[in-house]
């Protein structure tokens, strides 16, 4: 990271916060690790990891508490790995309008196999979803396809909306068990 | 840990509701400050995102239980050809019965035309012939002067003919 790019630690004491660069030398390892279980390939990781320490260096002086700051890193992570995922989702589903967007970030000559929503991984996500109990499904299939809130799930089906939520871990979770055995740990 | 420190397997049960948007850092402040320490939950946590990812973009409607019905090959091959020879053998069946059908309205078609009378039929046969009918006697005196009687007009031409051919006898 080049140290000509000022810290933006105005206002917060020093001795409390470490500097961006400490943080980001510090979470180097563990960022990665985060940033690998989202994207699989090498140059990407490293791209995102780009990325992220340039929010880091930009807003890293509107956290005011040392403690939540290895939080706020992590959070800003999974923020940027989820919208380059759904970027990219963007790009493939419609490749004609978003290629002016795409040439101008220069990623035009990415690797298409890199795609994370293949339909192979969809075939499988639709499998483990079959395999689910009826009632989980149902509350998954409400919250994700019709986007309602836990608790009009629960007054759609007549029920708590602690039976929502119960219902609702249940499902993902075993459906992250399900799609780890279909797709042989590659999830 | 501290006592009021959750586990990791206590995180990983709430971690569906994090990846699903229910869960932030101000409505469960002790979740995110085990997350920010833990990197293996956090691993946990981009599975679930992943998962959670993958459902945005899966169609859930399910097709009726009929067509989500998947058949063996063997079966599906068994099936289709059932389906063909039974296919093939009503037709034949089918065409054989029409034909017959066909011919039977023919024959009845035939038995039932009326009889023709003797006098218009071009054939009559001798069943039709009752030789005691008077007109097919033959009265003597009738013969013999039939024998007399000039031939039919049709013929009568020849006969008259004859009859000047003989008289002039110019040959």
């Amino acid at each position: 990271m080049p140290s000509a790019i000022p810290l933006p630690l105005t206002g917060v004491a020093a001795s409390a916060i470490p500097t961006p660069i400490e943080l980001l030398t510090r979470e180097e390892g563990a960022l990665r690790r985060v940033i690998q279980r989202y994207v699989r390939d090498a140059s990407t990781v490293d791209d995102l990891y780009q990325e992220i320490s340039l929010k880091v260096l930009r807003r890293m002086d509107t956290v005011r508490d040392p403690a939540a700051l290895r939080g706020w890193l992590f959070q800003l992570a999974r923020n940027a790995c989820l919208d380059y995922l759904r970027r990219e989702d963007r790009r493939h589903q419609d490749p004609v309008e978003n290629l002016n967007e795409h040439a101008a970030a220069g990623d035009i000559g990415r690797n298409p196999g890199e795609h994370f929503l293949t339909q192979e991984r969809l075939a499988a996500v639709r499998k483990a979803l079959d395999m689910l109990p009826e009632s989980q499904r149902e509350v998954i299939r409400l919250r994700v396809e019709d986007g309602l809130d836990h608790a009009a799930i629960a007054a759609r089906l007549c029920i708590s909306r602690q039976a929502v939520e119960v219902r609702l871990c249940r499902g993902r979770a075993a459906l992250k068990q399900q799609l780890e055995n279909i797709l042989g740990g590659e999830l | 840990m501290s006592a009021g420190e959750l586990s990791c397997e206590e995180i990983e049960s709430l971690l569906p509701l994090v990846a699903d948007g229910a869960l932030d850092a101000d409505s469960d402040p002790a979740l995110f400050a085990h997350l920010a320490r833990c990197v293996t939950c956090q691993e946990s946590l981009a599975c679930h995102d992943l998962v959670a990812l993958s459902l945005t973009r899966t169609p859930m409607r399910a097709p009726s239980r009929l067509l989500r019905r998947t058949i063996p090959l063997p079966w599906a091959i068994g099936s289709a050809a059932a389906l063909m020879v039974v296919g093939v053998g009503s037709f034949q069946y089918l065409h054989a019965v029409a034909a017959e059908d066909r011919i039977s309205a023919g024959l009845s078609a035939l038995h039932q035309q009326p009889t023709l009378k003797a006098e218009e039929s071009d054939v009559i046969s001798l069943g039709d012939i009752d030789p005691q009918h008077p007109s097919y006697i033959l009265e003597p005196e009738r013969h013999g002067a039939a024998a007399s009687t000039p031939l039919p007009d049709r013929v009568g031409t020849d006969a008259s003919l004859l009859h000047a051919v003989g008289n002039n006898n110019r040959y």
